[in-house]
């Protein structure tokens, strides 16, 4: 494995990693908030308002962004099982510990801030359709890693356990997914696609990719802070770690 | 044979229980009959409801009998020696679900569409009900097992199952209802029915492989 770099190397080890990681989550909430905050003013006060939604459309810039990263999430976590199931990467373990409350919170808001955009567009809060039903049984399967890794006290199998239950949500995820687009009954046509067809307006598009962008730096100094606690929580007998406790004390 | 010793044995201890056994049909029963019972009182009622009942009812039957799949197994230590033969543990089991099936996904697949006739469905809605529930009790048993293995020997059953459990059931239970609904408004319910085979088979194959892993796993602790 040697085309890896040697500081990515050292980071799948938890000391090095909880002594390397600092400067760089410190990095992208800088990055992010920045980002995010001059996409989001862009798009609230600078994009001209929507031909048909006037200017309720503006929370598309914060509920587009949340609502693509929590997928990019769940299916990071099921990457990392399969990494955990293959390699026995003890770091993949945490990853998927430390992104599965973030991913959750993060569905809650792409819920929350879809249901604030549909009530004055659709008229109503809520749909049944493909994009709400996948995001809300996404809710359901973050929730459950949460739970499971709490209710196993081995952490070697609570970690295969996780594994196996993010790589069948996936799989779940994907057919929801899909397979409402093609009942016929339920069928709503995608108003906005990141690949392929873009329905969106060129104007509106750089806003949007800004904030696109600085979530999910944002989204990975949250995950990284969080895998440093865990780090630091899961390795306390350690002897870095305790000197460390002791560096601080003085 | 010794497959077939060890299903006879599954159904035997399932049939020495007794009345005990008949508790996720009952369940079944008093569930959907009460559905049934009040949409009809108070409304005209379709059969597309009560598709979705019986379909929905079924989901929560399973949920209930999983609890006690691998249960006295791993408490009387059979489990234990089953997965220190490595080599046999996928073959039992597969038998063991198969065994599991025959006593909740067949009666299931019988009851559903003969609630679904007393309710007033048609015969050939009704069939169509009962063949995509033989396709669906499967899956639903693979699904099920796979995270009742997660689970052995927690100590924890009930609400956590069906939390970890229900969203897994979605898309089976989507394509199982869809594939009836279809039939009844007469549209083509082809490349529904397909997806329906296609859980099933994917399903059936892969789920057995990773449950002599997990197995494994839940006797280290």
């Amino acid at each position: 494995m040697n085309f890896i770099p040697t500081w990515l190397r050292r980071l799948a080890s938890p000391q090095h990693f909880f002594g390397d990681i600092k400067l760089w989550i410190a990095w992208l909430y800088v990055l992010g908030t920045i980002g995010f905050l001059v996409g989001s003013v862009w798009g609230l006060a600078f994009v001209p308002p929507e031909r048909y939604q006037g200017d309720s459309f503006r929370i598309l810039f914060v509920h587009a962004p949340i609502a693509h990263l929590v997928q990019v999430i769940y299916i990071s976590i099921a990457i990392a099982g399969v990494v955990h199931l293959v390699w026995k990467l003890k770091m993949a373990d945490i990853y998927m510990s430390a992104a599965a409350p973030i991913g959750c919170w993060l569905t809650v808001l792409a819920l929350v801030s879809g249901m604030i955009w549909g009530a004055p567009t659709w008229g109503t809060a809520w749909v049944w359709d493909a994009r709400t039903v996948s995001t809300l049984i996404l809710f359901f399967l973050f929730f459950g890693l949460i739970v499971l890794r709490r209710v196993i006290p081995n952490p070697t199998r609570a970690a295969a356990a996780l594994s196996i239950l993010a790589i069948v949500g996936t799989i779940n995820i994907f057919i929801i997914k899909f397979s409402v687009v093609w009942f016929k009954t339920l069928h709503q046509p995608a108003s906005i696609e990141l690949f392929g067809d873009i329905a969106i307006a060129p104007v509106f598009l750089a806003p949007l990719f800004i904030n696109i962008a600085s979530t999910y730096v944002l989204a990975a100094g949250f995950i990284l802070a969080n895998m440093r606690y865990l780090v630091a929580v899961r390795n306390v007998s350690m002897t870095w770690n305790q000197e460390w406790v002791q560096g601080r004390k003085q | 044979m010794r497959y077939w010793a060890l299903y006879r044995r599954e159904l035997l201890i399932e049939f020495r229980s007794g009345v005990e056994s008949l508790i996720p049909i009952i369940f079944f029963l008093l569930v959907v009959g009460t559905f049934v019972f009040t949409l009809r009182s108070f409304t005209a009622g379709d059969n597309r409801v009560i598709v979705s009942v019986i379909w929905i009812t079924t989901l929560f039957t399973s949920l209930l009998s999983l609890d006690k799949l691998f249960k006295r197994d791993h408490a009387d230590g059979t489990l234990a020696v089953a997965v220190l033969h490595s080599d046999a543990i996928t073959a039992t089991v597969v038998t063991k679900l198969v065994a599991h099936w025959s006593v909740t996904g067949i009666p299931i697949t019988v009851l559903g569409p003969a609630v679904g006739l007393l309710a007033g469905m048609h015969i050939d809605h009704a069939s169509m009900l009962g063949f995509t529930l033989l396709i669906g009790t499967p899956t639903i048993t693979m699904l099920g097992a796979l995270v009742t293995a997660l689970l052995v020997g927690l100590g924890r059953g009930g609400e956590l199952l069906t939390v970890l459990v229900l969203p897994l059931y979605i898309p089976i239970l989507l394509f199982g209802i869809s594939v009836c609904h279809l039939h009844i408004d007469s549209a083509s319910y082809t490349s529904e029915l397909f997806w329906c085979f296609a859980l099933l088979t994917g399903s059936t194959t892969a789920i057995p492989l990773a449950l002599g892993p997990i197995l494994k796993l839940s006797q280290d602790s």
